[in-house]
């Protein structure tokens, strides 16, 4: 594709401009965020916008290692990400393209019941959830978080990837099923490899869903402080009632917690500009 | 070529082999789905609180009382549709324009991409800090944005009409998700259209509106469908901005808040299963309907 | 406190003067003697201690945890302090679970909604076993607070009273404004022409404020007192805050607030993103002449601005303004119509461990080395009346007698398991008052009316 002239000027006078601006507001609140992770308890403050702060006490991220087990957090933390990447990739792909691209029966109205299953507010679920996991004893251990995340319960990445999988041109998958190709062949050797972009959106998204998960964990967990994940850590510094007498060390595990989605989202963004050509197909 | 036998094996093979791809999550949806679900759906003819005992049957007095005494569900109904009708369109518009340039040939583009995802990466207790600070009428930047502006400065959080464009605001603002899901989509346009277009000598527009728009029209209706069900549901960024008695004047109480108060302030849980339910039925009928209209303007690559 | 005093100075001030009741009755250490079925196994027994007094005060709660240990070896209490965010959700499913924490931190509002689901044990069997008087050990209020249908439910701590009673002033602000920084308001007149006199604004709202009424069901329930009001009747089943008095309260707020701040959202907009627990809030940097809080300020002040704790120039305490024009008005506070912290034990908590979280619960309630050392460190009274008279409070705190006469101007409030909802509804007619909506006495009927509605339903049923 060569790039016209005007194309050009359009580039440079309104998007590379806008781009900029867009991204100073994207910004801010990181750098917001860094900036008080570095302010003292007299200095902090949500009133003044103070980007530079006055002293800078680099030592708030040494010191928050001594009163928070932030390195056990991590590991634990780990054990929701880990299975999240599975099952969002690998077992909801699969049933993403069962829904996408085998036909079976009842498909349409179990697409709806897909669908209707993120409608029930989430807080009605909680009680019922917990006596099922409590009565079987498991409260205070992973299998409540990890169970359903291996089972790949999550009608939003499969309704994504259904959505994804039947825009690949059917031509390539009759062609695999010519070759010999089974269901779950065409699945692994031409969908998953074509599907680079939405997998890569699914990892994504799965890791940082896990990473910052509060709530369930905070339930099945909380009884445990030797399971509990960061955002159990980053909200623990929480005080009676909400107060909050150390926005500091807050936003100092907030970016302790922020930079590794960083450089997960930096590395898989690339696997998301991988361009699927279709060469010789129609579309 | 496939011989007879084979296409009838293939035929009635198919027909279990669909099912055996999605066998995990039947089994989640049975347990994680169907049970709150049910259970809900009975507790909601019930006066059920915390007890462990069984509770009374009330037959539909949740309901009538929904519809009929609480003057907090139209109040908390209203709230929703409000947010749900600006605020779903507006970020499913800027997700998009920021993912068409996003995808132009530019500089630093995988930095920028990853500039406009960093609101999501935030955890929500900070976000909800910084939002704070930066709604403050007297020091926030919103407001000295509108002084330079030479606009009237607004009290975002404490005045009842600025509630809800706040909270617009500040979920616009975390996007990245959209965007993401949107650029994801972008790359799944064959480029041979574009050239062809080229060829042809459509403008800019004209290949956005006939090339890419359509082909990304999946991707649309999913982000459009998500965001109308999240939307409905909108919940964790108002508790933690507002608390959970949303606001001056219950200007930011959302249905989700109701249904929380209900549930865990004042325990009221056959009330708030109820109120689930019927929250239930208006994301169906809405859903529904999205999806049966979709075929006019969604198009799949398979069809 | 915890800066001057440690622990062993406090016993030493605590073992001279302390020959009370209170401390006589807990004096003797070892184990209570269970109720009814079964002695207390000589094993060790673990029980979770599940509270939410967050991360900061940890350190404080071990302390009192390693006196009890140090005196009931039999006894491993586990600290678990919890996330202060989902805490409804987790308090609930800990309730309804099997295997419990053998003690849950619950506000007076749960601790009657989960009394009345006979989710949580009284532990009046084991008070008698102990041979304790709590009549004779807490303010009347408080150990009031804690029951309901007059069963015992939790030893309180801290105290439900003192939340409102008292007002801090800064008196630079009311110097700065030509006021006698030295004679704080008593009534609500003065305490508007206070307010006038300080009060500053500018084009984006208040630099400088007197006061704020503040607003919501507390808000409204403590000038509701001040005004020989009430808020509900003794027996509660009548509702009462939409009486003359009540009327005349909303009025005065409403009043106050447009005419002295400009309108709710102004007097809201200038606290917007401060805390008490922040060193920019406007009371620590002479913005502010009246701040309207708990005891809980003086430990909030001591840490946030160390400063201005020590210089007792600079600060004062009063007691809550009433209405000078109402005969009947004098100083009061409200107890325990929301907060009105306790600990209680789950139905399904094994005998042995419900024993042993009974045992705990009586020597963090009412001995001197555990909750009222926990209280004292962060300079705020107890709900245990003797442990108040340790003069030890005195020497640190100038204005320590002011704190025990509004502990007892308090009123505790007769609430019901519903009370939660009556709130809501409260907290939504006060801001129709204010937003204008409704004119103050319109606003109340509204209330009373949902209100009663919502009481007689739950008495009927």
């Amino acid at each position: 594709m060569v790039e016209g002239l005007y194309a050009r000027i359009a580039k440079w006078t309104f998007v590379y401009p806008l781009l900029l601006v867009s991204s100073v507001v994207m910004l801010f609140p990181l750098a917001w965020t860094f900036s008080t992770s570095l302010k003292t308890a007299a200095t902090v403050t949500l009133r003044e916008v103070k980007l530079i702060p006055d002293p800078v006490q680099w030592s708030n991220y040494i010191t928050i290692f001594e009163e928070s087990p932030l390195i056990l957090y991590t590991q634990n933390t780990m054990y929701m990400v880990v299975t999240s990447v599975i099952g969002g990739v690998v077992i909801c792909a699969l049933a993403g393209y069962a829904f996408a691209r085998i036909a079976f029966p009842a498909r349409e109205v179990l697409f709806y019941v897909l669908l209707s299953t993120m409608m029930l507010p989430h807080v009605v679920q909680i009680i019922p959830l917990f006596v099922i996991f409590d009565r079987m004893g498991l409260v205070g251990t992973f299998w409540p978080l990890i169970i359903p995340r291996l089972l790949g319960h999550n009608a939003f990445y499969i309704f994504l990837m259904r959505q994804f999988f039947r825009g690949i041109p059917l031509e390539l998958s009759d062609a695999a099923r010519m070759d010999g190709c089974t269901e779950l062949g065409i699945w692994a050797r031409i969908i998953m490899p074509n599907s680079k972009p939405v997998l890569a959106a699914v990892g994504i998204f799965s890791i940082q869903f896990a990473w910052n998960d509060f709530l369930s964990p905070l339930i099945y967990l909380g009884p445990k402080k030797e399971l509990w994940t960061l955002a159990l850590g980053l909200n623990a510094q929480k005080g009676f009632e909400g107060e909050i007498t150390s926005l500091h060390k807050m936003m100092v595990i907030s970016v302790y917690m922020i930079i590794p989605m960083l450089l997960v989202f930096a590395f898989g963004q690339k696997y998301m500009i991988e361009g699927v050509t279709f060469s010789g197909m129609k579309g | 070529m496939l011989t007879g036998m084979q296409r009838y094996l293939h035929r009635h093979r198919a027909k279990w082999v669909g099912f055996a791809f999605i066998l995990p999550w039947i089994l989640s949806a049975l347990w994680f789905d169907l049970i709150p679900f049910v259970t809900n759906l009975y507790l909601s003819f019930t006066d059920y609180s915390v007890s462990t005992s069984t509770p009374d049957w009330l037959g539909f007095e949740n309901y009538r009382e929904i519809l009929e005494i609480d003057p907090l569900f139209t109040k908390s109904l209203g709230n929703t549709v409000y947010y749900l009708v600006l605020g779903v369109p507006i970020r499913l518009v800027v997700a998009f324009a920021i993912a068409v340039l996003l995808n132009l040939r530019i500089h630093a583009l995988g930095t920028f991409r990853t500039i406009f995802y960093i609101p999501s990466v935030v955890p929500l207790v900070a976000v909800s800090i910084i939002f704070f600070g930066m709604f403050n009428a007297r020091y926030g930047i919103f407001n000295q944005l509108l002084i330079l502006l030479d606009l009237p400065p607004v009290r975002w959080l404490t005045r009842p009409e600025w509630i809800k464009p706040a909270m617009i605001i500040m979920s616009t603002w975390g996007f990245g998700a959209q965007m993401v899901i949107f650029l994801a989509g972008l790359q799944g346009i064959p480029s041979e259209l574009y050239e062809a277009a080229e060829m042809d000598g459509g403008s800019y527009w004209h290949q956005l509106f006939r090339i890419t728009i359509p082909m990304v029209s999946p991707v649309i209706f999913f982000n459009l469908i998500i965001g109308i069900i999240g939307g409905f549901q909108v919940f964790a960024s108002a508790y933690v901005l507002l608390g959970p008695g949303g606001g001056p004047l219950n200007a930011g109480l959302f249905y989700v808040l109701h249904i929380y108060n209900n549930a865990f302030s004042y325990f009221r849980l056959g009330y708030a299963a109820a109120l689930s339910v019927v929250l239930f039925l208006i994301i169906l009928f809405f859903t529904v309907i999205m999806v049966r209209t979709s075929d006019r303007w969604v198009y799949y690559g398979d069809t | 406190m915890a800066r001057k005093l440690t622990r062993r100075s406090f016993l030493k001030v605590v073992g001279v003067s302390a020959t009370t009741l209170a401390v006589a009755a807990c004096a003797a250490p070892g184990p209570t003697a269970a109720p009814a079925e079964g002695a207390p196994s000589a094993e060790r027994v673990e029980i979770e201690f599940m509270n939410w007094w967050g991360a900061h005060r940890e350190a404080l709660m071990d302390e009192a945890i390693a006196n009890f240990h140090d005196m009931n070896s039999n006894v491993q209490v586990n600290n678990s302090v919890q996330p202060w965010d989902g805490r409804a959700e987790r308090a609930a499913t800990a309730v309804a679970s099997n295997n419990p924490p053998a003690l849950i931190m619950t506000q007076r509002v749960e601790t009657y909604q989960f009394a009345h689901e006979n989710l949580i044990l009284p532990i009046d069997d084991y008070v008698q076993a102990s041979g304790i008087d709590p009549d004779a050990i807490f303010y009347a209020g408080e150990i009031n607070n804690q029951r309901w249908q007059g069963q015992l439910y939790s030893f309180p701590l801290p105290t439900g009273g003192g939340n409102t009673g008292q007002y801090f002033y800064n008196k630079t602000v009311l110097a700065e404004a030509g006021l006698d920084p030295e004679t704080p308001v008593a009534t609500w007149q003065e305490l508007t022409e206070a307010s006038r006199a300080i009060t500053q604004k500018d084009d984006l709202g208040i630099t400088v404020m007197g006061a704020s009424p503040g607003g919501g069901p507390v808000g409204f329930g403590q000038w509701l007192y001040c005004n020989a009001g009430q808020f509900v009747s003794d027996d509660a089943r009548t509702i009462m805050f939409d009486s003359e008095q009540g009327i005349e309260t909303l009025e005065w707020m409403v009043d106050f607030t447009n005419e002295i701040n400009g309108g709710i959202d102004n007097a809201n907009e200038f606290f917007a993103g401060t805390s008490a627990t922040s060193a920019d809030h406007p009371y620590y940097n002479e913005k502010l002449g009246f701040m309207f809080t708990g005891v809980w300020q003086f430990g909030h002040l001591q840490a946030t601005d160390p400063d201005m704790w020590a210089d007792t120039s600079t600060w004062g305490v009063g007691q809550m303004p009433y209405n000078g024009n109402n005969a009947d008005a004098a100083h009061a506070g409200v107890a325990g119509l929301s907060g009105s912290w306790g600990y209680v034990i789950p139905v399904s908590t094994p005998q042995d461990q419900a024993d042993a979280a009974y045992q705990w619960l009586e020597f963090f309630g009412t001995h001197e080395q555990g909750g009222c050392l926990f209280l004292f460190n962060q300079g705020r009274p107890s709900p245990v009346a003797q442990c108040n008279e340790n003069s030890a409070y005195y020497d640190d705190n100038p204005y320590w007698s002011v704190v025990l006469q509004s502990l007892a101007s308090d009123v505790s409030v007769a609430v019901t398991p519903v009370q939660a909802r009556i709130n809501d509804v409260v907290g939504t007619v006060v801001d129709e008052a204010y937003f204008g909506q409704h004119a103050p006495a319109d606003a109340l009927a509204k209330g009373a009316e949902e209100s009663q509605r919502i009481l007689d339903e739950f008495w009927a049923g």
